[in-house]
């Protein structure tokens, strides 16, 4: 399964049309050869029963006038040839035919199991494949019996036929088959492409290309889910960005837009891989530090704290800025993500009445 | 519906070539095959692709996304 899984897709669902298509065709050949032998098979019954009805007749007329039995053996002495023998047959009797290379025990069950059309059938034995009709003649319930060695060669016409009528419209079938799984393998890859982007804009800002508050909510309950079973510790810090008014107010919107990019820029480049920043909503995001116990958060939060006060330079206009971060850690300040977003808001509200910095929550109790 | 080209100029003569070679094989000569159906197929076939090549727009490209055709950088 590994090694489907390496195949790309747009090679598997062709090679699954081509497989399917390939056995659709296969079955339809089988079947298609299998009812143009028994096709062949009927017209020869017809045929052999036509010629020797009309020569039994003639026989019959010119005079074979003896006892029932011994009529029907004359009759099948005369009408006999090598290549269709003629055997008297009777329903109750049990006949066995044999040549050079061929024995069949006839008994009138095989016939009848065989049987194609009311004259005749087919007796497929393994090296012995033959044809016979059943002659009604005027003497009592008994009859003759033609055999005929079925021709290989009726098979090999099939075959030919096949390359003449079946082989284009084949090679046809395939190449259609192809360019739809091509086709197909495009619109599944369109509609994909088409949903991760829906997906990519349900979870994430527009003007940042941050995740959202929905996709923070998301990863914080899972992460409370996987640090309760671990009992790993984690790091909530809720990041307000001071002064960000007056930037957006003195240089205009415009500006206020280029400074939350690139803080959202410095953020991402500061934090590990692991670690997930958000966007909750104007100038306030939100970082999640899996792994991570508050000593070990507050040398990243410094640096944190130190980059994205440095100045900015918004297309030739320089700005400046502060920031106020409250911390709250899992599993010490609660358990539920939803007051730990509210302590870390408490402390990031402490942060920003002492004129920015980093805080880290401290119960009414302990303060 | 404006047609964008989405063929490029080997493909176009690969395709007249493939196009006459169908032609021929179907309804001009008997090499391959003297069915009916399967002469008009490949005819079919045939003129489908020499028309395609002719307006360098190919639907079954379109459909599944190719471009043979390399825009030129400017």
């Amino acid at each position: 399964m590994l090694f489907v899984n390496k195949i790309p897709y747009k090679i598997r669902l062709i090679s699954f049309y081509i497989i399917t298509t390939l056995i659709g065709i296969s079955l339809t050949l089988i079947a298609i050869y299998n009812a143009s032998e028994e096709q062949l098979a009927l017209d020869q019954i017809d045929n052999l029963h036509e010629i020797y009805s009309d020569h039994i007749k003639q026989l019959e007329i010119t005079g074979i006038k003896n006892s029932p039995i011994k009529s029907l053996k004359q009759l099948s002495t005369k009408l006999h040839s090598p290549v269709y023998p003629v055997i008297p047959y009777s329903p109750s009797e049990k006949i066995m035919y044999q040549d050079a290379t061929c024995s069949i025990s006839l008994a009138p069950e095989l016939l009848n199991a065989n049987q194609l059309n009311p004259r005749g059938g087919v007796i497929g034995l393994s090296n012995c494949r033959s044809t016979w009709v059943l002659l009604d003649t005027r003497f009592g319930k008994d009859s003759l019996l033609v055999l005929h060695r079925f021709d290989t060669d009726s098979s090999n016409a099939i075959v030919s036929a096949y390359t003449q009528r079946l082989l284009v419209p084949m090679v046809f079938f395939i190449w259609i088959t192809v360019w739809s799984s091509l086709i197909l393998g495009n619109l599944v890859n369109r509609l994909q492409k088409q949903k991760d982007e829906v997906e990519h804009f349900a979870l994430h800002d527009s003007l940042t290309g941050l995740p959202n508050r929905k996709y923070f909510l998301d990863a914080i309950t899972e992460l409370t889910n996987y640090s309760n079973r671990q009992h790993s510790p984690f790091i909530l810090a809720m990041i307000d960005l001071n002064k960000f008014k007056a930037v957006n107010d003195s240089l205009g919107h415009q500006y206020g837009d280029l400074l939350l990019q690139q803080v959202a820029q410095r953020l991402r480049a500061t934090m590990r891989d692991y670690d997930i920043i958000a966007r909750l909503g104007g100038d306030e995001f939100v970082l999640l530090l899996p792994g991570t116990d508050i000593d070990a958060s507050m040398v990243m939060l410094k640096r944190i704290y130190e980059t994205i006060t440095e100045p900015y330079l918004l297309d030739n206009k320089d700005a400046y800025i502060g920031a106020s971060i409250g911390v709250s850690l899992y599993p010490d300040h609660d358990k539920t993500y939803t007051e730990l977003v509210h302590k870390a808001d408490i402390a990031m509200y402490q942060a920003k009445q002492s004129g920015g910095g980093i805080k880290t929550y401290t119960s009414a109790e302990t303060a | 519906m404006k047609l964008h080209r989405n063929m490029g100029l080997y493909d176009q003569i690969f395709r007249t070539i493939m196009g006459l070679a169908l032609i021929y094989l179907g309804p001009v000569s008997d090499v391959l095959t003297s069915d009916t159906l399967s002469e008009s197929l490949l005819a079919g076939v045939g003129i489908m692709i020499i028309i395609s090549s002719l307006i360098g727009w190919c639907p079954l490209y379109h459909i599944a996304g190719f471009n043979s055709h390399r825009r030129k950088q400017s």
